[in-house]
């Protein structure tokens, strides 16, 4: 027992000196403003972390800030792995799942990575600051962020791990016949060359119509209409594997997009590519599903993807415009401009008429399935290369001047000659699988930061009810008038207008105990004095909605004269009382 | 003592023979015949559970057929899609019964030597008990819990058994204001008042029950649930009563969506719910099928619609089926439009129309109404006890005001009297016999080998669906849940193929057509080629260079 013990003081004080052995001595850090300047954990965030990495991370965020942190499992991926969320609030401030909440994800597509770190970003940021900024104390006396730094852990350790491109793979592992000829991932990329990239193959043809740039011999560019070439390019890094006379023809890249896996608007894959077999059909989306409907107070969402400096709401589908009704667009417009403003070269955009039309996204489901006002941002942009226009346009050489002067070269792989079983002499090169649409690392930090601002001025407003003002008038024999304001200080509504619509979530409760209530009613004007009675259960007053910036009023005829108190309970509003 | 052992031998013999069934059978006699028909048949007959629901009841398979199930093409045929239609679950289980009963028969062996049947009798065990219970209403919601007003409580307005019949009916206040009026020809009867047509109502009808949540509105969150046929993915209702939160959002949805989606096999679905495209198949809607969203049949696969219910017709002989409309979330248009299979439905049994009976001095009816169509039918069929007269009752609801209760039985309009049950079954069996007979089967014909030169060969043949039916559906063709046709040629390695493809995917082929196809070989001796998929299986030749 006495062993097991002295055991167990040696792995606390071992995971202790692990956990704060980064930290540096007070004395010596002068603190740069809006940062975390002594962080009880200390992370890089000028890097990538796998799945194991991240486990770690939201690990020591939980263990160094348990009063602030909870890490649970939220369910398995496919292959097993856990798909771990952080709940970041001031526990020690009301019921952390009564509160209006901030959900946050990332990496829905497996290439598409930093989301995760953003996410972590957040949730560090959030824990770290807590102490001496009192802006985020008191966000998190009112708020709680549900953060899922990767909702498809599986995709992100095969991005990392496996030989890649900087765009696959897109979907989960689970394997499928994608082809429907009854064999599977027979023929996808080849890392000819060992060196974990998929890269460009290119070839010396005295009639192709490519030449290398003279200015950079990395790049290749096209001849004019009249000029020779002397190049063509053969495609991403592979071969035919299985003989059929194709290259890299059904790899395991490509097996269903899990962000067209959801419950809103969902269409099969002759219609929407990458669909499978019906809504929350995936492990992955259904853990995040079932997580979201355990928690109706989640009032505002976003997810992060990459690339192309976008801030993105919906609908994915163009005939649901009805959907996304005019006053839930001033909602989202007013959060999404203020987005614009924090995050340089992000624009604010609608997917299906500035992206694409796309049918059962995650973005779709938050809003048309449960009525929360959800972004995708579409992280990094080419503007961040030099802070002015740039594009991802193949002949704009941006990126290549960018890699030179700044990366001085190590996100390119040389072209290099290949013995090619069915090309013969190639070379092989090209940019690596991080850069592209994965951030540099030193602009890493900076722009997760922004998308993070933007997320807590998303949070933010999030609905804050509070009991204003309570009056009484004596109404003789014994009976008087209570007249309660209840204010939304922020900009959503309890209900957006697509919930009120449906009924989504139940109304919000205005109640009054400790005395006696004879009648309630919703006061419409209180100077005119129009209201209308609630005949049954008038102690509890159902309001269909709270909007923002503004108040309800209720009143009630009650008896008795003992001290008594006024509660509003709202999903997504959260509870207050006087 | 001796009288117990014949109770016992009388037990038995029912389990083994639906002649002794005297009634609809309730789940547990349900699990009874399938056990039963499994144990005495096990060459044949597999059983097993896909999930249970909330009410702890099992969705089962029965999967018939024999050796390899998965090779042979196969029929889904599913019951219980709507919980308040005990007579599809007969259909289902009556059908596996009358299998079995001719497996002595070399047709019934033949046939299942090459066709599967896939069984599924009742998707909605925990509705269906509604039937049998000591309160019997019509119910389509499983056990889970629903709020379907969307008011934030679950369950708080069910109906309520005013007059203590034992079942729920409807009640009838009379009011100035009315909306229904008496029907003309049957006074039991009520009917919409027509405001248009300067009709005036004097009864509001509203079903059995009190507004026990205070509310304004009768009966309006009840026990249970999601409904099946309102819970599939093809343009789901959300937000209204019983579709669930979100599509395929219950565990028999997706046990059962699962299960089929593994079963490449499946070239036809059959249900039984009140949807219809049996009695009168789908039209071509140009529009609709070439929409972004397809929400119409595929020009040849109306024409295959059309070939089936033929087939139907013919052998039901059932006339005047009442219009039917799909309505979102169910399972026939989830069989077409997202399995990418042939879907057919049909109630299986409605109300005939009746002749007014001169010997009683009926007289044609100067309003159609179903419920009066039905009482008198009944009457000509000598069915009593359907009607509840119409009793007046206090009601708390309203207080100093007429209300009486009574009306048709819930059920009697869409389930036949048990006597009837026998005969439907033969006939819906027979059916699904027919339909299988012309179940899509692939044919290599007309192999010719011409030597050309040097060790080359050409190898020509027609690779052909000798059946009525296509070997996939038009729409199949689109989706990766139905595997295309595969013709690959097996060479050995000094044997090339200098043209034409070793493997290669074929589209859909229609009832009776072909595709020609043709390879340039190098090299000597035997090779064999294969033509197939899950819909048709495979036909191998052998060709000599």
């Amino acid at each position: 027992m006495k062993l097991q013990i002295k055991q167990f003081i040696a792995a606390t004080a071992f995971s202790l000196t692990g956990l704060f052995a980064a930290a540096q001595n007070a004395d010596q850090i002068f603190k740069a403003a809006g940062s975390p300047a002594n962080p009880k954990v200390a992370i890089s965030w000028n890097r990538y972390y796998d799945h194991a990495g991240i486990t770690e991370i939201c690990k020591k965020i939980a263990a160094a800030h348990p009063e602030l942190a909870k890490l649970q499992s939220i369910g398995k991926s496919f292959k097993g792995r856990d798909i771990w969320c952080l709940t970041i609030t001031d526990f020690k401030k009301g019921n952390a799942d009564q509160k209006p909440g901030m959900y946050i994800d990332g990496n829905i597509h497996s290439n598409e990575v930093q989301g995760a770190e953003f996410s972590l970003y957040t949730a560090w940021y959030l824990t770290e600051s807590f102490k001496d900024t009192r802006f985020i104390k008191e966000l998190l006396a009112d708020k709680v962020f549900y953060i899922v730094p990767t909702i498809n852990p599986d995709g992100r350790d095969s991005y990392f791990h496996e030989p890649n491109t900087g765009s696959s793979p897109r979907s989960g592992v689970l394997p499928v016949d994608n082809d429907r000829d009854g064999l599977v991932d027979e023929d996808g990329y080849d890392d000819l060359d060992g060196d974990n990239e998929v890269l460009l193959m290119r070839r010396k043809n005295p009639n192709g119509r490519l030449r290398v740039d003279p200015s950079d011999p990395r790049r290749m560019i096209q001849v004019g209409p009249d000029e020779k070439g002397d190049y063509e390019m053969l495609g991403l890094e592979g071969k035919d594997n299985d003989g059929d006379g194709v290259v890299n023809e059904d790899g395991y890249t490509f097996q269903y997009d899990p962000n067209r896996d959801w419950g809103w608007g969902w269409q099969p894959n002759y219609i929407q590519n990458g669909a499978y077999k019906y809504p929350f059909s995936l492990a992955e989306t259904r853990a995040v599903m079932d997580f979201v409907m355990k928690h109706p107070n989640i009032a505002g969402a976003q997810s992060y993807h990459n690339a192309g400096g976008m801030i993105l709401r919906g609908p994915g589908d163009p005939t649901d415009q009805v959907t996304y009704n005019p006053q839930d667009i001033q909602v989202y417009d007013i959060i999404a401009r203020k987005g614009e403003e924090l995050i340089p070269g992000y624009r604010y955009l609608v997917v299906h008429k500035d992206l694409y039309p796309a049918y059962g996204g995650e973005l779709d489901w938050f809003y048309g399935g449960r009525g929360i006002y959800t972004y995708s941002n579409e992280l990094w942009t080419p503007f961040l290369f030099f802070n002015k226009e740039a594009t991802r346009n193949p002949q704009d050489n941006t990126n290549f001047n960018f890699d030179t002067y700044l990366l001085f070269k190590d996100a390119f792989v040389d072209w290099h000659e290949y013995d090619h079983p069915q090309y013969g002499k190639i070379e092989i090169g090209g940019f690596k699988k991080n850069f592209g649409r994965a951030h540099p690392g030193f602009l890493l930090e900076s722009d997760a930061h922004r998308n993070m601002a933007f997320t807590i001025y998303h949070a933010y407003h999030t609905p804050l009810l509070k009991v204003d003002t309570i009056t009484e008038k004596d109404l003789g024999n014994g009976l008087k008038e209570v007249t309660a304001v209840i204010s939304n200080s922020r900009i959503m509504p309890t209900h957006s207008s697509h919930d009120l619509k449906h009924k989504i979530e139940r109304p919000d409760y205005i109640s009054i105990s400790g005395v006696k209530a004879i009648a309630g009613m919703i006061v419409e004007n209180a100077d005119l004095n129009i209201t209308t009675e609630q005949t049954s259960n008038p102690e509890k007053i159902e309001i269909a909605n709270i909007p923002g910036l503004a108040t309800v009023t209720v009143s009630w005829v009650v008896q008795g004269s003992g001290k008594y108190t006024i509660s509003v309970d709202s999903k997504k509003g959260g509870v207050a009382k006087k | 003592m001796m009288k117990r052992v014949s109770a016992y031998l009388l037990c038995i013999l029912c389990y083994n023979s639906i002649t002794a069934q005297t009634g609809y059978s309730n789940f547990a006699q349900q699990t009874n015949r399938i056990n039963a028909l499994a144990k005495a048949n096990p060459q044949w007959v597999k059983v097993k559970s896909l999930t249970k629901t909330n009410g702890g009841k099992d969705i089962r398979q029965i999967t018939i057929s024999s050796g390899n199930t998965e090779t042979k093409p196969a029929i889904a045929v599913i019951g219980g899609v709507e919980g308040n239609a005990p007579l599809s679950t007969e259909l289902t289980i009556g059908f596996a019964e009358q299998l079995m009963q001719g497996i002595a028969t070399d047709s019934i062996k033949n046939l299942l030597n090459k066709t599967t049947f896939y069984i599924f009798p009742n998707m909605s065990p925990d509705a269906m008990e509604q039937y049998f219970a000591s309160l019997r209403y019509e119910r389509q919601g499983n056990a889970v819990a629903t709020d379907d007003d969307r008011d934030g409580n679950s369950n708080e307005d069910d109906y309520d058994d005013l007059d203590g019949n034992g079942k729920i009916t409807w009640m009838r206040i009379e009011s100035p204001v009315g909306t229904h009026r008496v029907h003309p020809n049957d006074p039991r009867v009520l009917i919409r008042a027509d405001i248009s047509k300067g009709e005036k109502g004097t009864y509001l009808v509203f079903t059995e029950g009190t507004d026990n949540d205070k509310d304004g509105s009768f009966n309006e969150d009840g026990e249970g649930g999601v409904w099946f046929n309102k819970n599939l993915t093809f343009k789901h209702p959300s937000f209204s009563q019983g579709s669930g939160e979100f599509p395929a959002s219950e565990k028999e949805t997706r046990a059962l969506l699962d299960e089929l989606f593994d079963r490449f096999n499946v070239y036809a679905v059959i249900s039984f719910s009140s949807n219809n495209n049996l009695s009168t198949p789908y039209s071509f809607n140009a529009q609709a099928a070439t929409a972004p969203i397809l929400a119409g049949w595929l020009m040849p696969d109306t024409k295959v619609n059309s070939m089936v219910s033929e087939l139907y017709n013919k052998t039901i002989g059932l006339k005047d089926a009442p219009a039917s409309s799909v309505s979102g979330g169910d399972f026939l248009s989830w069989g077409y439009y997202h399995y990418g299979r042939f879907s057919f439905s049909t109630p299986g049994w409605w109300v005939p129309k009746t002749k007014p009976d001169t010997a009683k001095n009926e007289k044609a009816f100067t309003v159609e109404d179903v419920t009066a169509n039905y009482l008198r039918w009944a009457s000509q069929q000598n069915i009593s006890n359907v009607f509840t007269e119409w009793k007046t009752i206090q009601h708390p609801d309203f207080p100093n005001q007429k209300v009486e209760v009574g009306g048709v039985d819930p059920f009697a309009l869409n389930t036949p009297p048990y006597s009837l049950v026998a005969d439907l079954v033969k006939k819906h069996s027979s059916f699904l016999l027919k339909l299988a007979a012309a179940q899509p089967e692939l044919d290599i014909i007309n192999v010719q080998i011409e030597k050309l030169a040097n060790g080359l060969t050409r190898v020509t043949l027609d690779v052909i669906n000798k059946s009525a039916l296509p070997s996939h559906s038009k729409l199949g063709e689109r989706s990766y849940w139905v595997k295309r046709i595969n013709v690959k040629v097996n060479n050995n390695s000094s044997q090339s193929i200098i043209s034409g493809k070793k493997i290669q995917l074929l589209n859909a082929l229609e009832g009776y057509s072909s595709k020609q196809l043709s390879w340039l070989i190098k090299g000597s001796g035997k090779l064999t080629i294969e033509a197939g998929s899950p819909t048709t299986g495979t036909k191998t030749i052998e060709v000599t260079l």
